[in-house]
């Protein structure tokens, strides 16, 4: 354990050796927030209310989702990808420490450096432009903390998964591009799904993505009441629980055969 | 004129001073110390053409450093570079024409394309007329093989074979000055015999001023005629390799083998060690030569076998690194 | 002239390398060629969805939004050609990969965008095209010479505009030395913004994507005036002009603070 708190705290490390990065990609983050808010405005006009779901709880769900978009960066994988490409991957195998352990170690330490880095700038020129984007309640609250470690847990094992089939396949670059945008779109961290035909909705239900982002920003802003929260609850950790079997059988797999063909 | 000429050159490089720990990071977040590091220290020499020079130093001697100012990569901090009468950092484009550059440790071919199309990219670049890139062709075809591989991408190369194809493609446009870093490092004996042959004969047939870094002393023996010796960025020898033998190891050894165990002195040689029937000794040059000293002893008992031995280059290097660094501390 | 000939030679033969690089792998293109035209649909999609829940944003109707966002996206795909490298130039300076450019006998940044040339880029192209003629039909655009030279100004100001900024912001690198890339942000910020019309915002941020971050003059300035929309600044003609104009000055903006970098560029390794 401690080895991993290390990884953890060297990851955080090397995030903060960037400073003009960092200040550059703070700024950005509050222009895209700032942006996508107004198109909301822009877009509810006349209309209080759509989806039981008014503006002003719209420009929370934006806010929180920026701040949860920042806070989901996946290095996971990019360093499968590396370690494939490079051709590490069979001495990273055998290593004492667990591969995947060690990866979200880092990225665990990524998360809380970009929690103090965005949380501050996000929130405060969230609430000053779009008003203090709070949450429904302090149940929904309490709710929505656990529905983001899932979420988290689901990304996460989702975008390990999905660096593992570069096993088969050696170049990922335009996969991965496919899979951002599909997560980007259908996991409703932009536009929530309840705006896209039905026939659609039905589909994006029964992926994975919505409960990254869409399941607990609904749970914040209370569109879910307490009990249809502590339904997106049990199927976030359905969703959980089902990836992070594929992953070690994935895992297990690739290891076999790193074994098998030496490399 | 002097082909290359370096006067008081200077090279500092400012780096962010790295705390320790979580805390030093942050606080480098906000308030990052600057560091100056001194990576050339007020070296002059000159270089005429024809010339082959070792540019020699231990790692991170500034040996690349003062090599990229001179081929106008880098700006110096200070300091003048004048190649042919013309300073790199003044008019980069007219020097470049005139150099050939070839970093060992990285290509400049076109990594998934056959060679055949760098040098067709690199006779546009410099506008190499046809008559030129036939007749530099054929000399790095005659040198070189290059034909052999010219159809080959250049990621399918080995690398002793892309060592030869970024020599090649350094030569296309005939310069007047070839600056190698470490043209042989990790090639086998094959290659590096090529290489080496490679520069000897531009230097022989075309009057090519040659530059070269190595820590291979095998280059430095068979190439280099003069040695310049860089460390801590600042030049310490300049001169002939023979010169430098002379001045830091004017000695030899004479391996004797007797017939039998013997101890024979003689005035104006030590006895380095006796191993049995063999007796090692050490004298300098300037007092006795090796014929005397064989004789003297060979009058006084039965000789079998002799050796003669020079210092190595290996143990001259080590000794000019470290003599001139203690004395600078 | 003899000069000029000299440097079209050079990139015509880059141009046909870094194709002939491109061919050598070509299952990374054919991803590429099905990834990126599935980036813009999406995007291209939730326009779509959104107008139909609530018909038009800031009075532009949907055939309204579909001509900006091909405008820009066309402009988008272009710039990609060009301006890929400047991605990634944190790596690039890190590895000590600029090192190359200074020892050949060319203007250095010439080499550094022309050099190699991503022909990858093509596949970004391709949805651009499809919108933006999708997008003038559906608005019906009259190609009558004005419009046709205002296009054509529109569309290499706002490619020039997108590379000044990359190029730009990439040179930031030569002084802060990290392999961060943050132009993957960028490119989303610039389509994000170009996406949906300006005028949807308070002023204050009309005025900042105006003239502080010069994001709008990519396609919204010029498309309004094309349709008739109102905007911020009112012109009775010449935005295109303006976007041309800008893009020239932000590009040549771009190329002194790459010289600048360049300067005090300090090669990798000992």
């Amino acid at each position: 354990m401690k080895t991993y708190f290390y990884i953890a705290k060297l990851r955080m490390q090397t995030m903060l050796a960037y400073r003009v990065e960092i200040f550059t990609y703070m700024i950005m983050q509050c222009l895209m927030m700032v942006a996508i808010g107004f198109f909301w405005i822009a877009a509810y006009g006349d209309n209080e209310v759509s989806h039981n779901v008014t503006v002003d709880s719209m420009m929370t769900y934006n806010v929180i989702a920026t701040l949860m978009n920042s806070m989901y960066y996946m290095g996971v994988e990019d360093r499968i990808a590396d370690s494939v490409k490079s051709g590490s991957i069979a001495t990273d195998m055998i290593k004492p420490v667990s591969l995947f352990g060690m990866y979200l170690a880092e990225d665990i330490g990524n998360l809380i450096i970009c929690f103090f880095r965005s949380t501050i700038p996000l929130l405060a020129v969230g609430a000053l432009i779009f008003g203090i984007p709070a949450p429904a309640s302090p149940k929904h609250f309490v709710l929505f903390l656990s529905s983001f470690v899932l979420g988290y847990g689901i990304n996460w094992t989702f975008s390990a998964i999905f660096a593992m089939i570069s096993f088969t396949a050696i170049n990922l670059g335009p996969a991965f591009s496919v899979k951002y945008h599909f997560v980007n779109m259908l996991s409703g961290s932009i536009i929530p799904i309840w705006f896209f035909p039905q026939w659609l909705q039905t589909t994006v239900n029964c992926l994975p993505f919505v409960y990254m982002f869409q399941a607990p920003l609904s749970i914040y802003i209370g569109k879910y009441s307490i009990n249809e929260s502590l339904n997106a609850l049990a199927i976030q950790a359905i969703w959980f629980v089902a990836l992070t079997l594929l992953l070690i059988f994935a895992q297990r797999r690739a290891t076999k055969r790193v074994l098998v063909q030496g490399g | 004129m002097p082909v290359i000429e370096v006067k008081h050159l200077v090279k500092q490089f400012k780096t962010v001073k790295k705390e320790k720990g979580l805390k030093g990071s942050i606080k480098g977040l906000f308030k990052p110390e600057k560091k100056i590091v001194t990576a050339v220290n007020d070296i002059s020499f000159s270089i005429e053409k024809g010339e082959i020079v070792g540019y020699i130093g231990p790692n991170g001697a500034g040996k690349s450093t003062t090599v990229k100012m001179m081929s106008g990569i880098l700006a110096p901090t200070s300091g003048e570079i004048l190649i042919n009468g013309v300073s790199p950092a003044k008019d980069r484009k007219s020097v470049v024409r005139q150099l050939g550059v070839v970093f060992g440790q990285r290509t400049q071919l076109y990594w998934d394309l056959r060679l055949g199309e760098s040098f067709e990219l690199l006779r546009r670049i410099y506008a190499v007329d046809d008559a030129t890139f036939n007749s530099n062709m054929k000399m790095m075809d005659d040198i070189l093989g290059i034909n052999s591989i010219i159809d080959t991408p250049v990621r399918q190369l080995s690398l002793g074979q892309r060592m030869r194809g970024d020599l090649a493609a350094a030569m296309l446009h005939s310069p007047d000055v070839l600056f190698l870093d470490e043209p042989t490092i990790g090639l086998d004996v094959d290659a590096k015999h090529a290489i080496r042959h490679f520069i000897k004969e531009i230097n022989s047939t075309r009057k090519t001023t040659v530059i070269l870094t190595t820590h291979d002393l095998g280059d430095i023996q068979e190439l280099c005629k003069r040695l310049i010796i860089i460390n801590n960025g600042v030049i310490i020898e300049d001169g002939s390799l023979d010169e430098l033998v002379d001045r830091i190891a004017p000695f030899r050894q004479l391996i004797v083998d007797f017939y039998s165990p013997q101890h024979i002195e003689h005035p104006k040689a030590a006895i380095d060690k006796i191993e049995g029937a063999r007796t090692v000794y050490r004298f300098e040059k300037s007092q006795i030569t090796a014929a005397e000293l064989i004789d003297d002893i060979g009058k006084q008992a039965k000789i079998k076998d002799i050796r003669l031995e020079e210092a190595s280059i290996d143990d001259i290097i080590r000794i000019a690194y470290n003599e001139k660094s203690e004395h600078r501390a | 002239m003899k000069k000029l000939k000299h440097y079209c030679s050079v990139a015509m033969l880059s141009a046909r390398l870094s194709i002939q690089s491109c061919i050598e792998y070509p299952i990374a293109f054919i991803g590429w060629l099905i990834s990126n035209p599935i980036q813009f649909l999406v995007g291209f999609a939730t326009i779509k969805f959104v107008v139909m829940e609530f018909d038009t944003i800031a009075g532009w109707d949907f055939k309204e939004l579909a001509f900006l966002y091909g405008v820009s996206i066309l402009s988008h795909g272009l710039s990609v050609i060009f301006f890929t490298k400047t991605w990634y130039m944190g790596w690039t300076i890190i590895h000590g990969e600029m090192d190359r450019l200074r020892l050949r006998p060319m203007n250095t940044l010439f080499q550094f965008l022309v050099g190699e040339l991503n022909f990858v880029g093509f596949t970004d192209l391709i949805p651009g095209i499809i919108l933006f003629v999708y997008g003038c039909i559906s608005v019906d655009f009259k190609w009558t010479l004005y419009n046709t030279v205002a296009m054509i100004c529109t569309i290499i100001g706002a490619t020039l505009l997108r590379g000044a900024m990359y190029l730009g912001l990439g040179s930031i690198t030569f002084w802060s030395k990290s392999p961060m890339n943050i132009s993957g942000f960028l490119q989303e910020l610039f389509n994000r913004t170009n996406m949906y019309p300006l005028s949807m915002y308070p002023r204050a941020v009309q005025f900042v994507f105006s003239f502080i971050l010069p994001f709008s003059w990519i396609c919204f300035y010029p498309a309004s005036e094309f349709l008739g929309k109102d905007s911020l600044i009112k012109l009775p003609f010449g935005m295109a002009f303006i976007t041309l104009a800008l893009g020239i000055v932000m590009f040549m903006i771009a190329c002194r603070i790459f010289s600048a970098g360049f300067k005090q560029y300090e090669s990798a390794g000992s």
